[in-house]
């Protein structure tokens, strides 16, 4: 027998599927590409005002600053020809790209599993059939509060929640697959365990919470002030963290083999695990691999034909990164903290400790929460070995 | 066998993307499975597949089959019945009779 007719006989599966009730989609084929995946911020710009963001809803420059459709579509071929898989779309609020639906379909056409990041009230019936006709991956859906009064006291525009509501129906009717996320805050407290325990959700969606409201324009004092308003107290957060292990990083809390094998990751500079293999471009096409803004140390802009380049640069850059030598480096609690170089740039405008993010720590103590000490990180390994055994 | 005559025809509701060795139909439509991701295609999955889109009878996608991979007539008829049932039953292919092709 040939070795092709080997191979023949022995898998016998000509085709299979692939779907959700199995890992996720992402981690699903095996496949080891260059490129993993895309997150393209299509725009600066927001249509909504959010107390808790630091988006500008100032529409009359972003033109300027923004990539246009051809730049877009080429980078998405050429990451495609590295063998990235899925693109998610992201902004400000993406729909409000005038090319929004013909770089959508372009994605689409061109086989990426499409994510669209969104508050959804500019969708319009021409949109949403679009969607209905080339379902996107999924659509990420920002939710800032279950009644008008507390979500429009969040996005502070007369008006949308009754689209947001009247789209959410629309994206139902029509089975799109979609992740509801909320933005916890002080204003919309109230709403969101109302939101976790009884929401009502199909069975292929997603619903989870935001937690840190992350997004400080250092720039921008008026937004800061706004935001600092509705950022709930440090012993609340913590409450919420604790109770229903919203932050990414708390999983760690109740898996001792999880600590041990995520400990040597300590020193390193970038140790996020969620988006390793995800290179994010801003509007104005610079690339680095973090899911939201560049961090200056790591990144590149975008030249035409040479994101394979770039993609190599970043990632022997990342790989060899250490962080600096600041106090988060030997912090007992730096595995379930949220600090990272992007959120301290973000908060901090350089590498440093965040001290809110100190706050919500020692709060997490107190409810129980180990620090990482050398018997926490080892405790329960001799249990756990007899147990295998 | 079943639809020896026939032509199957691939419908547009997904891409082939060949990533790293790896043959993808990822869905560009709405499927009835909401949990679809996309599908993959072995190697032999990936020949039939491309030669469903060079407007064989299924009768000739089995005698390709043969050559390709030395197999038995009987052997490879029932697999490429079954691939092509299978494909039909996704809602990824269609049939059309090879005769009122070539009367049109």
């Amino acid at each position: 027998m040939t070795e092709t007719c080997n191979r023949y006989y022995s898998t016998r599966y000509f085709l299979s599927t692939r779907d959700r009730n199995k890992q996720s989609a992402t981690h699903k084929v095996g496949i080891k590409a260059i490129l993993f995946s895309l997150f393209i911020n299509l725009t600066h710009c927001c249509n909504l005002d959010c107390s808790i963001c630091l988006v500008k809803s100032d529409l009359s420059s972003r033109k300027k600053q923004e990539l246009d459709t051809r730049t877009i579509k080429q980078i998405l071929d050429e990451a495609a020809s590295l063998g990235a898989l899925n693109v998610g779309f992201s902004g400000g609020e993406p729909l409000l790209r005038e090319d929004f639906e013909d770089v959508y379909v372009y994605a689409i056409k061109k086989g990426f599993l499409v994510s669209i990041y969104s508050n959804i009230t500019l969708l319009t019936s021409s949109t949403l059939d679009l969607f209905q006709r080339y379902p996107p991956d999924r659509i990420q859906v920002s939710v800032y509060g279950l009644s008008r009064e507390i979500y429009e006291k969040v996005t502070r525009v007369p008006g949308s929640f009754d689209s947001f509501m009247n789209n959410l129906a629309g994206l139902r009717e029509r089975r799109i697959r979609l992740s509801l996320q909320f933005t916890l805050c002080s204003s919309n407290e109230k709403e969101c365990e109302h939101f976790i325990h009884s929401f009502p959700k199909k069975d292929y969606e997603l619903k989870n919470a935001t937690i840190y409201l992350y997004k400080h324009m250092r720039s921008d004092a008026r937004r800061n002030a706004l935001i600092e308003q509705v950022m709930l107290p440090p012993a609340k957060m913590a409450y919420y963290v604790f109770k229903y292990q919203f932050s990414s990083r708390m999983g760690f809390l109740f898996s001792p083999s999880d600590r041990r094998k995520i400990r040597g990751q300590n020193k390193l500079f970038w140790r996020c695990l969620k988006d390793i293999e995800t290179l994010s471009i801003s509007p104005s096409g610079e690339c680095c691999f973090c899911y939201e803004m560049p961090v200056p140390e790591n990144r590149r802009q975008y030249k035409p034909g040479k994101l394979k380049e770039i993609v190599r640069v970043l990632l022997e850059e990342k790989k060899n990164a250490i962080m600096p030598d600041i106090e988060c480096r030997d912090c007992p609690n730096l595995l379930y903290c949220e600090w990272c170089p992007l959120y301290a740039y973000v908060f901090m405008g350089k590498l440093a400790p965040i001290p809110y993010f100190c706050e919500v720590m020692k709060e997490l103590n107190l409810l129980g929460v180990p620090m990482l000490t050398e018997e926490v990180i080892y405790a329960g390994k001799e249990k756990e070995q007899k147990e295998k055994v | 066998m079943k639809w020896k005559d026939e032509r199957p025809i691939r419908k547009n509701n997904t891409v082939l993307r060949e990533i790293e060795g790896e043959s993808l139909l990822v869905p560009i439509a709405q499927f009835d499975d909401p949990f679809l991701i996309l599908y993959t295609l072995n190697d032999a999955g990936r020949f039939i597949w491309d030669i469903i889109g060079t407007s064989c009878s299924a009768g000739e996608i089995v005698k390709k089959l043969m050559e390709q991979y030395e197999v038995d007539e009987k052997c490879a008829q029932k697999d490429v019945e079954m691939f092509l049932s299978l494909l039909h039953d996704k809602d990824l292919i269609s049939f059309n009779k090879v005769e009122n092709d070539r009367n049109m």
